[in-house]
């Protein structure tokens, strides 16, 4: 290592020498304080030893595995709104670029795409 | 989430005892939610239950002492239904003995956490699609088996003191981000131009003055070990 993380043109470090070894000896230390994630085969094997030792208690929010993915649906935005075809949402995009007002024709058939498409998510 | 989470959610739990499947298996069984939701959604209960734990642990304390420290919870969540929607990424090694094939299931799924974390420190929202292809699957795995190891143990537990004792909260941060991007095999690492831009604005500095701030951290751990040890150990 010449050096570790830098910006723009110049490299964080400029030093060489021992001053790796003693990167080298920074990341080790982050790893056994938890400041970055496990990599290796051998680090996942130091976090499991403390798992072992420690325990962890879940939050009951993380108990069940189906109410993790449903909450993260109930979260993301894109659950709120699906586009019911590229075609509608291109010629929604034109209309909101070209600052038009939106037709009735165009609004009955969003209105209908919408439903369509709420049909289409319901058991 | 896609429309074939939607249809899992309903499917019955299919009888079968899964409990004795391998993780690699059961990762398959989970990207076959399309096709077989009854075997993904029992084969998802068990390898969750197996692995959640180890990933909020490690979501914990790589947060603590953060800005994402309320969000371990979000962050542990966010990794485990990224796992669920890439299951069909995951690469198994059959050379491996059962630990180190459980081991390395929890590798990737600390890769794809890492992946998150810097996802949000770029800026990104949480719920960001990433890519775990063949590419990116090469990136998870990392130098993770060529890494340095020290074997001084001594050295490592007095530059974590160092840290805990001797840094400011300012150059622990900028020491704490920078790692996130470390890889002992290459030369002259850049942390990305939107992370460094993004950490400048909350430490209120310049990216240029960053760097300085490493190099001052540095020096401080440096100077801890040399007081610790009555000569520069490295």
């Amino acid at each position: 290592m010449n050096g570790t993380m830098a910006n723009n043109k110049e490299p964080m470090s400029d030093e060489g020498g021992n001053h790796d070894q003693l990167e080298e000896h920074m990341h080790e230390a982050m790893k056994g304080l938890g400041w970055v994630l496990p990599r290796s085969l051998d680090d996942v094997a130091q976090v499991e030893a403390e798992l072992d030792a420690e325990g962890c208690e879940l939050p009951p929010a993380l108990r069940d595995p189906f109410a993790v993915l449903e909450r993260k649906r109930a979260d993301s935005p894109k659950a709120h709104f699906v586009p019911a075809n590229e075609d509608t949402e291109e010629c929604l995009a034109q209309a909101a670029r070209e600052g038009k007002t939106i037709s009735p024709e165009i609004r009955q058939k969003m209105q209908a795409d919408r439903e369509r498409v709420e049909r289409k998510k319901e058991p | 989430m896609d429309e074939s989470n939607q249809r899992l959610d309903s499917s019955p739990v299919t009888t079968g005892d899964f409990t004795v499947e391998e993780d690699a298996e059961l990762l398959t069984y989970i990207s076959w939610k399309t096709e077989y939701p009854g075997h993904a959604r029992s084969a998802w209960a068990v390898f969750y239950a197996r692995h959640i734990p180890f990933v909020y642990k490690v979501c914990l304390k790589v947060t603590k002492g953060t800005r994402l420290e309320s969000h371990a919870e979000d962050l542990a969540a966010d990794t485990m239904i990224r796992a669920f929607e890439k299951a069909g990424s995951y690469r198994d090694d059959r050379t491996l003995d059962p630990h180190g094939r459980r081991r390395r299931v929890r590798a990737w799924l600390s890769a794809i956490a890492e992946n998150i974390i810097n996802d949000v420190l770029r800026g990104q929202p949480l719920d960001r699609e990433i890519d775990v292809g063949p590419d990116r699957w090469r990136e998870f795995q990392g130098p993770a088996n060529d890494e340095f190891v020290s074997t001084n143990f001594e050295i490592v537990e007095a530059v974590e003191e160092a840290f805990r004792t001797a840094l400011d909260e300012r150059e622990a941060e900028v020491l704490r981000v920078t790692m996130h991007y470390y890889d002992g095999l290459k030369k002259n690492q850049r942390l990305p131009n939107d992370v460094a831009d993004d950490l400048a604005r909350r430490l209120d500095t310049t990216s240029e003055n960053l760097r300085k701030i490493r190099e001052r951290a540095k020096k401080k751990v440096r100077e801890f070990l040399i007081t610790k040890f009555g000569t520069d150990p490295l």
